[in-house]
């Protein structure tokens, strides 16, 4: 048997050999939506948006909580606070 | 004169086009890439197929080769030897690391993904064949990487002695003597079989 230029083999050897193993050594095919899937992967840029926490509403919030607090205390303070008098 | 040999001047222009698919790959081209995904991967498929016997692994090592290459790419070294030599390197190496850490895994036999009727509906003389076509996958299988490439290349992408010897980084003459041994190798197991 004769594939290709130089591939001729002795002839002692079992020509049947090279006919099985050209009978079941044949090109396969991969699947087509594998093969799609796989260039995808590879050549396109994944899709994520990375999202950084907005650090100036934290302030905001935590510092309009500090005022409103401090105010909270200084009304409950003038309304229901005990300023000690002195004794006449 | 080149008029007179349209082919070879149309193998050159492939050539050429090719050199500079594979130099813009380089540079980092993910188009360029891409062409050379397509041009390689039904190759690179096919070997890690019949070294691996199953198909979900052949697809996993596909990909995992196809991975590598991209991201070495910007450092591949242009040489006289194909590309698809690189990226068989690469598949070779991820499938002798598949072959060490499945060494106890059952294997399955390649015939296996075939779709056939069920064995009472098979003649005697089809299920003896089918049982002659395992064996002879069994013994391939067996032999070293080395020799299974060289039929791989041989058989399933029909290269040549010379085609195969750059693949492989081996003369034409060192692949026809592998090739030569690999046939008794076979030869011999199946006489002692019998």
């Amino acid at each position: 048997m004769e594939r290709k230029e130089g591939m001729k083999v002795d002839s002692d050897l079992d020509m049947n050999l090279e006919k099985k193993l050209d009978g079941i050594l044949n090109p396969v095919s991969p699947r087509s939506s594998y093969i799609n899937e796989l260039q995808n992967r590879l050549t396109k840029e994944p899709e994520i948006s990375v999202e950084y926490p907005n650090y100036l509403i934290s302030v905001l919030v935590i510092s309009s909580s500090f005022v409103l607090g401090s105010l909270l205390l200084f009304l409950l303070n003038r309304i229901f606070g005990t300023t000690p008098k002195a004794k006449a | 004169m080149d008029s007179k040999y349209p082919i070879r001047k149309l193998m050159e222009n492939r050539s050429e086009q090719d050199e500079t698919v594979l130099d813009q790959a380089i540079q980092g081209d993910e188009a360029a890439f891409s062409i050379l995904y397509q041009e390689n991967v039904k190759k690179i498929y096919n070997y890690i197929y019949y070294r691996t016997g199953n198909v979900s692994d052949a697809e996993d090592l596909t990909a995992r080769v196809f991975q590598r290459a991209l991201k070495h790419i910007t450092r591949y070294k242009k040489t006289s030897v194909p590309f698809s030599a690189w990226l068989y390197r690469i598949a070779h190496n991820l499938v002798a690391n598949w072959h060490r850490d499945n060494q106890r895994r059952k294997e399955v036999p390649i015939e296996d993904h075939i779709d056939l009727r069920s064995k009472l509906d098979i003649p005697d003389h089809e299920i003896e064949k089918k049982q002659e076509v395992e064996g002879l996958m069994r013994a391939v299988r067996k032999l070293p990487s080395d020799r299974q490439m060289v039929l791989i290349l041989k058989y399933v992408e029909d290269l040549s002695n010379k085609e195969i010897g750059e693949v492989m980084g081996k003369s034409e003459g060192a692949i026809k003597s592998l090739y030569h041994r690999t046939l008794m190798d076979l030869k011999d197991y199946f006489e002692v079989k019998e």
